[in-house]
């Protein structure tokens, strides 16, 4: 272990590391502020408009699926329907997704 | 003397010109990296690059078909924004990681005990020589019947590709402990699995890294071609993916990120277990 951190590379790399969990503690930490609290928790399932900063493409789309069924997409969001409200911030944890609200009633 | 003979001229001009090499390239070149190690990791690829540049800005070929430098870094930018790098990077990642894990936890024992064990080096040498011969990609037609478009599949080549390197050379370590070792290690009280631990092991372990690096590089290209063939995720699917998009860009940036990270893996972590293990040991010597 001292060898490691007497080396360069393995400055680097553990420098690295740390930035990597820095960033993913982040992520859990900015997760809860995306959530819209008007979204009904109370609920077993809920329907979402997850909105990105970009168009999505087939990527989100699939990625989304692993949530619940996805709808639709509109310019820069994506419909997913039934999601379990525990996953609320497992969605929002992807830094590519600006914000979780709820999907209006009548969409 | 330099301008005495009809090609003194040349030659002496030659040498001023190595002499200027010397002083204004190679020395600061040697110093730079003796300060920064890193540098000589780069340098090399910088020709390369500026070849590519220069062919890509010439048009030579039509630029939907060879993108430049810039094009592919802005791409690279572009799918990271996009969460898409990332995820399928880390999908690949994951999946090496695990099928060289399980590659090394039956492949060491397996070497070991093939290595080690007159009845069971007969008995599965044979075995182990025909299962090699039958390269992974091979097992993809009756792995997709079997298992699917899974990670089961893709797990199972990988570990198949891992597992035989590991198990040959670690064969080949054992094999090549001279048998007066083990002699003197039993006359000193040692019980058979302290001759395993403090003998076997530590004279293999040259091999069994080799094994490993030569292993993981197999893997490595057995991932990306099952990724291809199976993927709904990962460097090679993203890769072929873009092939049906007719996307040059993002096939060349999969290429580059799959260079640079096995360079990586290779330089910064399979190289220095050696160091720290056999090279140690003084059981391989740097030339």
């Amino acid at each position: 272990m001292r060898a490691i951190l007497r080396s360069t590379q393995g400055r680097i790399v553990i420098g690295a590391i740390v930035l990597y969990l820095l960033w993913q503690a982040w992520l859990s930490i900015a997760a809860p502020g995306k959530v819209s609290p008007e979204i009904d928790r109370a609920r077993p399932r809920v329907n979402l408009l997850v909105v990105l900063p970009f168009r999505p493409e087939r990527f989100h789309v699939l990625m989304f699926q692993k949530f619940g069924r996805v709808s639709g997409t509109t310019d820069d969001s994506v419909e997913v329907r039934g999601v379990d409200p525990a996953r609320l911030n497992a969605i929002a944890r992807y830094y590519w997704v600006s914000r979780v609200d709820p999907l209006p009633p009548d969409q | 003397m330099s301008g005495a003979g009809p090609g003194g001229g040349t030659a002496g001009a030659m040498g001023g010109l190595l002499r200027l090499w010397n002083v204004r390239v190679w020395g600061p070149y040697m110093r730079a990296t003796a300060r920064w190690p890193g540098l000589r990791s780069i340098v090399p690829f910088l020709p390369l690059v500026a070849l590519w540049w220069a062919v890509a800005e010439a048009e030579v070929f039509p630029r939907v078909f060879f993108p430049g430098p810039a094009e592919v870094v802005a791409s690279f930018f572009t799918l990271t924004y996009k969460g898409i790098l990332p995820e399928y990077l880390a999908d690949s990642v994951t999946r090496l990681a695990v099928g060289a894990a399980v590659g090394v936890a039956i492949g060491i024992p397996l070497g070991l005990l093939v290595g080690l064990n007159r009845t069971a080096h007969k008995a599965l040498w044979p075995v182990l020589l025909f299962f090699q011969a039958i390269g992974d990609i091979a097992w993809l037609p009756i792995l997709l019947i079997w298992f699917g478009f899974g990670l089961t599949t893709m797990t199972f080549v990988i570990v198949y590709t891992v597992l035989f390197p590991i198990v040959l050379n670690t064969v080949l370590g054992v094999r090549s402990i001279p048998l007066d070792l083990h002699r003197a290690a039993r006359s000193l009280g040692a019980s058979p699995a302290r001759v395993v631990w403090e003998v076997v092991l530590p004279g293999s372990l040259p091999n069994i890294v080799t094994g490993l690096r030569n292993g993981l590089g197999y893997g490595w290209r057995a991932l990306i071609a099952a990724e291809i063939i199976v993927g709904t995720s990962g460097i090679g699917f993203l890769m072929f993916d873009a092939r049906r998009a007719g996307s040059v860009v993002e096939i060349l940036l999969g290429m580059i990120v799959l260079g640079v990270l096995w360079y990586i893996v290779d330089a910064w972590v399979l190289a220095p277990i050696e160091r720290a293990t056999g090279q140690r040991w003084g059981m391989v010597q740097r030339q």
